[in-house]
């Protein structure tokens, strides 16, 4: 029964961190805003308040913007890292096995030549004011088409092992960080496209708008909806398919289920906010820490602790160093890196087991 | 309720490799403890995944009272067989009742969640299977004769009218062999159908209501006790060495034994 | 797709690794720095490695003598698209020995971030080196001319290329806007925006032409990031962009010009001054990007920009 009280007082807990480090997001900023009239202009975004002067309204509602996606972005990122860690049977795993990080990447670098010129216009030369919504655009659908192509490649003989989808992962991993490579040494010489390309690849949260919170969000609301239909079935997984099998699971519906759930948080996520590391690695581990074995809870902790992970390591660093002083895919790979091998030496007893 | 189980011209094959069932025709009662028998690689193991549903037939059905097997999803299957695997991983972030609940998975509903009777379900079958003091504690913590009874309690938790057990005692001790056997025995006597693999001939010779031989993927006899547990029968399959006797209670029974011949005068 | 033919650059690579190979094994590695005075008395094959150096080149020792440009220049030095080529110029792709060595050379010019290795391969063959210095300003371009007329040039070419620097120079200085504009330059393509800081051509650019970089005056030095709250609690008066770029061949089309087309999209930026009143000032791409005493063809081009917007605004208030 104590189980029973702890997950009735969680909601109340994460909304509680959560509505603090929004406060605390939408607070920090390059100008300096008062906080009446951050709240001010929060309430105007809902039709509550009078709307601040003209740019004092812009900037509350693109740091709102900014403090939203990043939630969306760190809930998205662990949910899928926990769904991809329930469906490769390993807490190392992360959504880039799949192909998405590297899909994404591929996207986001077609979409920067396109705008930047480097393709005939066609149908994009009359459609002025789609540049800002390609890069989110290319990077999803690419991220999208590499992880069903892993997929396919992985089930064209029968049903794919979890094996055999890991391996294929790696190898079109490889060819796509190898079409990637080649479209950055191609753009060497063109340093506005190679550093636009670069700076994708760090991952960034700044000058967010409506549009990217509705992609994650959207990405991110239809694979919660997959997360009744495969928790059980995850913790069954972890005996191995034949086993969870004889027990009644539809194994191949469940790795089919939680492999489109995974890739399309994930996929929105790195869409919006580039590449961001460690966090669908790091948050299932962390909730381990914390007790939670069971994907049944898991999963639906990864949601806000996600979000409170990635907006928290925002807030913290934004306050210590200043906005713009790092970016949050740059800060995860600096921090994630030392923290994650933090966790392994602690759980030294999990790493024997495998 | 089950009343029979039949293995009809069971063919098998792995994909790109060699036949590994050859038309295996076998028929369980309800009540029977059979325990199948056979030398390392006669398809024992296969047989068993065969029966359970768990490999695509190359032709032959496993029929349930008459009803086709394969024609179930496996959520309706699981309903009707429960199987003991052989191996599991060390499952060390899973505690016991969460696993022995894994057993109760095709009757949960999932918008529900597990009710009483589930509860209750996996509090009675630990207990039939004297683990009740295991509860609370994580898998990778038990002993191996524990975790063995854990997991027969998952499978009766299932409630499953044929069991099916994969070599439940491999690592354990001779009394925790034992155990195990007792256990099996009393499940099947209570009005299950289950079928052992096993290369223990002499606790199968004890408990088993009767043997099925297994010998390079075909069905080489299926009898009692008594009309298998001969030299006539066994060393056409596990060959010549083996010494056969009697206990003191005239069951038979059948020991590993070099040639006499090959043996130092002493 | 402008890309695929630069597939070819694939190909080039692998080149470049044996020839790197070859070159650390040889053990004739060496930085470039200033190179010593070239060996040959007056070079009359002249390979320009870079933009900036095919201005200066062109400049200092006349287009007659150039043997090989690189295809950039086409695109951001005099030599861009548009203006009257005089003779067909060969032009090569990549700063790479073997392309180079191809054109016979007797004289290189080079940036001095170029590839030292390359630098190296080429001495080895017997080719002299030149290195520019950096160019952030004014007075590094003039002394890029200097040093460059000094170890190749033809000094009555030299002399004329200076006194038409200091001449412009000069009158643009004595006619600097007194309107104390806040401006800052602005580009992005989808990915994140930049600007430039203190000690940048750009920054020396505002300087000439009397506008005041907002971000050299926030402290910002170099190229930097910028977000749209930056731009909205900065307000500039004007924004600099860069024009897209008409290709004289290919069918690429335009490229660049995708900061303007976000500055006038963005809704979160509609408030933006320049965008409200349409200050937003885009400077020819070659022009945006010279690093050469071309700077000062920029802060020409960029006055006459930003006067026409002044005049436009003026007709508009008055009325």
């Amino acid at each position: 029964m104590t189980v029973r009280t702890r997950v009735l007082s969680a909601p109340l807990w994460y909304g509680l961190l959560l509505t603090g480090l929004m406060a605390g997001s939408v607070m920090l900023g390059s100008s300096a805003l008062a906080a009446g009239e951050v709240l001010e202009g929060s309430l105007a975004m809902l039709g509550l308040s009078e709307p601040l002067e003209r740019s004092a309204q812009a900037i509350v509602e693109l740091r709102v913007w900014r403090a939203l996606c990043t939630l969306g972005v760190g809930a998205s990122l662990a949910l899928s890292g926990g769904l991809i860690q329930g469906l490769f049977r390993n807490a190392l795993a992360s959504p880039s096995l799949i192909g998405v990080t590297g899909g994404a990447s591929l996207g986001a670098a077609f979409a920067i030549l396109i705008v930047g010129g480097y393709a005939p216009r066609l149908v994009l030369e009359s459609s002025v004011g789609l540049d800002a919504l390609l890069v989110p655009l290319f990077s999803f659908v690419m991220a999208l088409c590499t992880t069903a192509l892993v997929a396919w490649i992985a089930s064209a003989r029968g049903r794919a092992s979890v094996t055999t989808l890991l391996l294929v992962g790696i190898a079109v991993n490889m060819c796509v960080a190898g079409a990637f490579a080649a479209i950055q040494y191609l753009t060497l010489e063109e340093w506005e496209i190679s550093r636009a390309i670069l700076a994708w690849t760090f991952g960034t949260l700044d000058d967010r708008s409506g549009f990217h919170c509705l992609t994650v969000f959207g990405g991110l609301a239809v694979s919660t909806l997959a997360v009744p239909f495969v928790a059980r079935e995850l913790d069954l997984l972890k005996g191995g398919e034949e086993d969870a099998e004889a027990l009644g699971v539809d194994v191949a519906a469940t790795k089919r289920v939680a492999l489109v759930a995974a890739a399309l948080a994930a996929s929105a996520a790195v869409a919006v906010a580039g590449q961001i590391a460690f966090v669908g690695l790091v948050v299932p581990h962390l909730l381990r820490l914390c007790g939670q074995h069971s994907y049944r809870q898991l999963l639906w902790h990864a949601l806000p602790a996600g979000a409170a992970f990635l907006l928290g390591a925002d807030v913290l660093q934004r306050w210590l160093f200043g906005a713009g002083a790092l970016q949050p895919g740059v800060m995860m790979s600096v921090v994630g890196g030392p923290f994650f091998l933090f966790l392994l030496v602690r759980s030294r007893r999990e790493v024997s087991t495998w | 309720m089950v009343n029979q189980l039949v293995a009809r011209d069971v063919c098998f094959a792995y994909a790109n490799g060699p036949r590994v069932l050859h038309d295996v025709n076998l028929e369980l009662a309800r009540g029977e403890l059979v325990s199948l028998v056979g030398p390392n690689g006669s398809g024992k193991s296969t047989l068993l995944r065969a029966i359970a549903g768990l490999v695509e037939l190359d032709r032959g059905d496993v029929l349930l009272d008459g009803r086709p097997l394969r024609a179930a999803s496996p959520r309706e299957r699981a309903l009707d067989v429960a199987v003991v695997p052989q191996f599991l991983p060390s499952l060390f972030d899973v505690r016991v009742e969460d696993f022995v609940l894994g057993g109760r998975y095709a009757r949960i509903d999932r918008w529900v969640g597990p009710k009483s009777s589930d509860r209750e379900a996996i509090e009675s079958s630990l207990a039939a299977c004297d683990a009740i003091e295991c509860r609370g504690r994580a898998m990778s913590e038990l002993s191996g004769g524990q975790r063995q009874r854990v997991v027969v309690a998952r499978a009766v938790a299932q409630e499953a009218a044929v069991l099916l057990v994969d070599e439940p005692t491999t690592s354990l001790d001779p009394d925790h062999q034992v155990t195990i056997f007792e256990l099996l025995a009393r499940l099947a006597s209570e009005g299950r159908i289950v079928l052992v693999v096993t290369h223990e001939l002499n606790l199968a010779a004890q408990f088993s209501t009767a043997l099925a031989v297994l010998h390079e993927g075909r069905l080489v006899a299926r009898g009692s006790v008594d009309a298998l547990m001969r030299r006539e029968v066994l060393s056409s399959v596990y060959g010549e060495r083996l010494h056969f006797g009697r206990t003191d209670d005239g069951c038979p029974f059948v020991v590993p034994r070099a040639r006499l011949a090959r043996r130092p005068q002493g | 797709m402008y890309v695929l033919p630069q597939l070819r650059a694939l190909e080039r690579l692998a080149r470049a690794c044996s020839l790197l190979a070859l070159g650390l094994a040889a053990g004739a590695c060496s930085r470039v720095e200033h190179a010593p005075a070239p060996s040959v008395a007056r070079p009359e094959r002249i390979v320009a490695a870079s933009a900036t150096a095919v201005d200066v080149a062109v400049a200092v020792a006349g287009l007659e003598r150039m043997a090989g440009v690189p295809s950039q220049a086409l695109e951001y030095s005099v030599l861009h698209a548009g203006r009257p080529e005089p003779r067909p110029i060969v032009r090569f792709d990549a700063y790479l020995a073997e392309s180079l060595l191809a054109l016979r050379p007797d004289l290189v010019v080079i940036d001095p971030w170029q590839a030292p290795e390359t630098s190296a391969q080429l001495r080895a063959a017997g080719v002299s080196v030149f290195a520019l210095p950096i160019v952030r300003d004014f007075p590094d371009a003039r002394a890029a001319l200097v040093s460059a007329g000094a170890a190749f040039g033809d000094p009555e070419l030299t002399a004329r290329a200076l006194a038409d620097f200091d001449r412009r120079t000069r009158a643009l200085r004595e006619r600097r806007s007194e309107r104390g504009w806040r401006g800052l330059a602005y580009s992005n393509f989808g990915g994140a925006g930049s600007t430039a800081g203190r000690e940048t051509t750009i920054d020396a650019l505002f300087e000439l032409v009397g506008i005041r970089n907002l971000m050299a005056e926030r402290g910002t030095v170099g190229h930097a990031g910028i977000t749209f709250e930056d731009l909205l609690a900065l307000d500039p008066d004007v924004i600099l962009v860069s024009e897209p770029l008409r290709m004289g061949e290919g069918p690429s089309g335009d490229r660049g010009g995708a900061a303007e087309r976000l500055l006038r999209s963005e809704v979160s930026l509609a408030g933006l001054r320049a965008v409200r009143e349409d200050r937003i000032v885009a400077l020819p791409a070659w022009l945006f990007a010279t690093g050469s005493q071309e700077l000062v063809s920029a802060a020409e081009e960029l006055e006459r920009r930003v006067e026409q917007l002044a005049r436009r605004l003026a007709q508009q208030g008055s009325q």
